[in-house]
């Protein structure tokens, strides 16, 4: 039997009355690409930070590298990868102070991070910036050191929430290039974004959930075969039991028309 | 990054932190970019390339800090009783501390920012907190050390080492104290109330607490010229409620060789009450927050703000703004003036001190001989002339209005076909008179003629019509960019002062213009007059701007 890299048993998460998860499980076998979608307010990111520690108070069992989280250790962490939506950054540092620091927290040698972040940024083509406030960067760089201070100490699961917002469409490649090579390499990533047509690319499952249940798991094939649909926004739109695009759109350009 | 002195005597103690489970690299790294960014917390957009380390900031403070102390520290030289001046000592220093912890304290303690990033690394929560802690820890006996430091080595000089030893300990017991008051204070806000709610507790307290500052600081000075020094103290059962009463009776016990049960109770309390207290900080409300913060995340969207437009606000704007881009424009700064939180701490204390300051000139030879015949005095007077001073201070602030926040989203100015800025500068400018000065020479208006009678009312037209003058004026010459559209640290501090300067020198003139009509017939009718022209004609060109003329940043 393969290893598995993630797995959530029946989890339960609300925010006082509200609730968001309503008892979810997945299995991530090592080395596949997850696309993780849903409409906004689904849980996605409500699961995510939940794998990270950042929500504590779920019900359920989280387990990663079969390691269970709510055991009190933060070892696990540390084969962990993160690119959060809206992401917060000590943003006066400068990108090496920031990199660094991170890569330090994981355990690595202050030369080795500041050589492999140098290195990586000169790949971004943003080594001129490497030593400027991150304030002063646009959102194409920041989103840039976002993606490289959570890849530096080289994580065996990525989790990674539209990590390609602000990217411009040749880093964009460059990007899903990677994460394929890092999927063959065994790596795990869990990715969640709103851009269906890369999610319909990269993703070797997809699971998509909607008001803290998964509603469709499988290949995109599978999901295709399903749902009689011809691509995954449609697949999307119809298990999510939305069909009102047109009707909506009609009348959003009449009431801008009145 | 350069190496930081606490850094390096915490790696003294590295050894027990690394047998109490705490991983010693990861502490002293967060520990280093806190201070780090500690120092850089005044975010320069553009100059970020170079020269990052130059700027010291906390230093800069340290200075002030320190200069706050020295002042305190004079007061070891009156010829006071030991206990009363004690008193007097601590008291500020107890305050100043306080005041500036509850402010400091916010940034430390509401960081979610900081949980947000770090959490998601293998950091332990335990590393985490204590970084926290002595963070925190630092901050206190940085401003304590600055505050209380001149006093202690005045006590040595004039009591004596023992006598300042006892008073640095004491101080330490104080810091104590304070933690322990700033976080119970935190604690309630936090259980009340969440989110952006408590985001605007905290501003309109910190409101609250630079007015109360301010003030103070007006009347220690006066408290004096009342007091009399010969004053016999007599203990009595509430003085055991007030804290630096406790904390001076050992200072006294050692200066005065008094052994009164008085003193000896109250010294007691001043070790207890502190162990007692930053005990039950660290048991109970630590952990309290620990659980609680996220509260400040999560804004459950419930208190939406309810649409503030109401019938009588339409019809101000209506009439104040006949043009409809104007109008826009008004509404617009009135909703970012009462909700930016920024600018409220700039703005509403100024507008306190406009209402206060001219009373406290009035009121000054109040305290001199009888009471009533004093009140008399003032009404026959031409005191109320003080308004000017608040007139003044009001039109000043009027160069706040320049700055936010959010001054990045001054862009929409430019992407909005408004063929001239004086459509906005005009209704930015109506909108801060209506909101801020109108209200102010209402209340002012009002407390004046209650005090001297309604004699003086053509000269409160007259000062509010100078108001308007002075306002324009200096919004003419401070206010070279649109509303909201400048950082808050990249205010230019010189040319500011210089400017605010003139303009109080301008009030004066006018002020004393003002009393030179009133020794001419029908004096102050001509001045309303001729004031009330020239205010109309500055108005009729001040907003004659192009748009190039404005400074811009974005």
């Amino acid at each position: 039997m393969e290893e598995l890299a993630i797995s959530i048993r029946e989890l339960y998460m609300s925010y006082g009355s509200k609730q968001v998860l309503k008892g979810i499980s997945i299995d991530v076998p090592k080395g596949q690409i997850i696309g993780y979608i849903g409409p906004n307010g689904a849980g996605k990111s409500t699961t995510v930070k939940i794998f990270l520690g950042l929500l504590t108070g779920y019900k359920g069992v989280v387990k990663v590298m079969g390691e269970d989280i709510s055991n009190g250790s933060v070892e696990y962490k540390r084969k962990i990868g993160y690119v959060p939506e809206t992401a917060e950054i000590f943003d006066n540092l400068t990108a090496r102070e920031y990199i660094t620091f991170l890569g330090q927290l994981y355990g690595m040698a202050y030369e080795e991070t500041d050589k492999k972040a140098y290195k990586l940024m000169e790949l971004f083509g943003i080594e001129q910036v490497y030593d400027s406030r991150i304030t002063s960067y646009s959102k194409g760089m920041k989103q840039k050191v976002l993606l490289i201070s959570s890849l530096i100490h080289n994580p065996d699961i990525l989790f990674l929430d539209e990590p390609l917002s602000g990217l411009d469409a040749n880093s964009v490649m460059v990007f899903k290039e990677i994460m394929s090579h890092l999927a063959r390499q065994g790596k795990t990533i869990f990715y969640s974004s709103h851009i269906m047509e890369v999610v319909e690319k990269i993703s070797d499952r997809i699971i998509l959930i909607n008001n803290g249940s998964i509603v469709a798991d499988g290949t995109f094939d599978q999901l295709k075969d399903q749902s009689k649909e011809g691509s995954l926004e449609d697949i999307f739109n119809q298990l999510t039991g939305f069909d009102k695009h047109k009707q909506l759109a009609d009348e959003f350009v009449n009431i801008i028309g009145a | 990054m350069k190496e930081f002195v606490l850094i390096r005597l915490l790696d003294k103690t590295a050894g027990a932190l690394k047998k109490n489970d705490i991983d010693y690299l990861q502490l002293r790294m967060i520990l280093k970019i806190k201070l780090t960014l500690d120092s850089r917390n005044v975010p320069t957009v553009l100059s970020g390339t170079r020269n990052i380390e130059n700027r010291n900031i906390p230093l800069l403070s340290m200075f002030m800090y320190g200069f706050m102390g020295l002042m305190i520290s004079i007061f070891v030289w009156v010829p006071f009783s030991t206990f009363y001046k004690m008193n007097i000592i601590l008291g500020m220093i107890i305050f100043m501390i306080l005041a500036t912890m509850i402010s400091d304290f916010s940034t430390v303690l509401l960081d979610v920012k900081d949980k947000n990033i770090l959490m998601p690394r293998p950091v332990k929560e335990k590393t985490l907190k204590l970084a926290k802690t002595i963070h925190v820890f630092y901050y206190l006996v940085r401003i304590t050390l600055a505050l209380s430091g001149p006093t202690i080595v005045m006590c040595y000089f004039k009591y004596g080492m023992l006598f300042s030893l006892v008073f640095l300990l004491e101080i330490i017991l104080i810091s104590g104290l304070v933690m322990f008051l700033t976080s119970i204070l935190y604690f309630l806000i936090l259980r009340l109330f969440d989110g952006e709610k408590l985001k605007d507790i905290i501003n309109y307290f910190q409101i609250t607490l630079t007015v109360f500052i301010t003030i103070a600081y007006q009347f220690i000075g006066r408290m004096f010229d009342v007091s009399e020094t010969s004053v016999h103290f007599v203990p009595k059962w509430w003085n055991y409620l007030i804290p630096t009463t406790w904390f001076a009776a050992p200072l006294n016990m050692l200066a005065e060789k008094d052994f009164a049960g008085f003193y000896m109770y109250s010294a007691a309390l001043a070790v207890i009450i502190p162990v007692i207290s930053f005990g039950v900080y660290i048991k109970y409300i630590v952990p309290y927050f620990e659980r609680n913060l996220q509260k400040l995340n999560n804004s459950s969207g419930k208190n939406q703000k309810k649409e503030r437009n109401s019938g009588l606000q339409k019809l101000v704007s209506a009439a104040a703004c006949p043009d409809m881009q104007e109008r826009a424009v008004f509404k617009f700064t009135r909703d970012m003036i009462s909700s930016e939180r920024k600018l409220k701490l700039q703005l509403y204390p100024s507008l306190v001190f406009a209402f206060i300051m001219p009373f406290i000139f009035i009121f000054m030879n109040l305290f001199k001989g009888n009471f009533a015949e004093g009140l008399v005095r003032i009404k026959g007077s031409n005191t109320y002339l003080c308004v000017y001073i608040g007139i003044a201070m009001a039109s000043i602030s009027v160069s706040f209005i320049s700055k936010s926040e959010k001054f990045r989203g001054a862009w929409i100015y430019k992407a909005l076909p408004v063929e001239k800025p004086a459509i906005i500068l005009r209704g930015a400018l109506k909108a801060f008179i209506f909101k801020f000065n109108l209200p102010l020479i209402t209340v002012l208006s009002l407390a004046c003629v209650l005090l001297y009678g309604p004699r003086i009312i053509p000269d409160i037209i007259l000062m509010f019509i100078n108001m308007l003058l002075l306002l324009i004026c200096f919004f003419r010459i401070a206010a070279k960019s649109l509303p909201f559209s400048q950082e808050f640290q990249g205010m230019k501090q010189g040319t500011n002062a210089a400017l605010s300067f003139a303009l109080l020198f301008l009030s004066g003139f006018l002020a004393l213009i003002h009393f030179g009509a009133k020794f001419i017939p029908f004096g102050v009718t001509v001045n309303i007059a001729v004031s009330a022209v020239i205010t109309m004609i500055i108005w009729h060109y001040c907003f004659k701007t192009d748009w190039n003329d404005l400074e811009y940043t974005s």
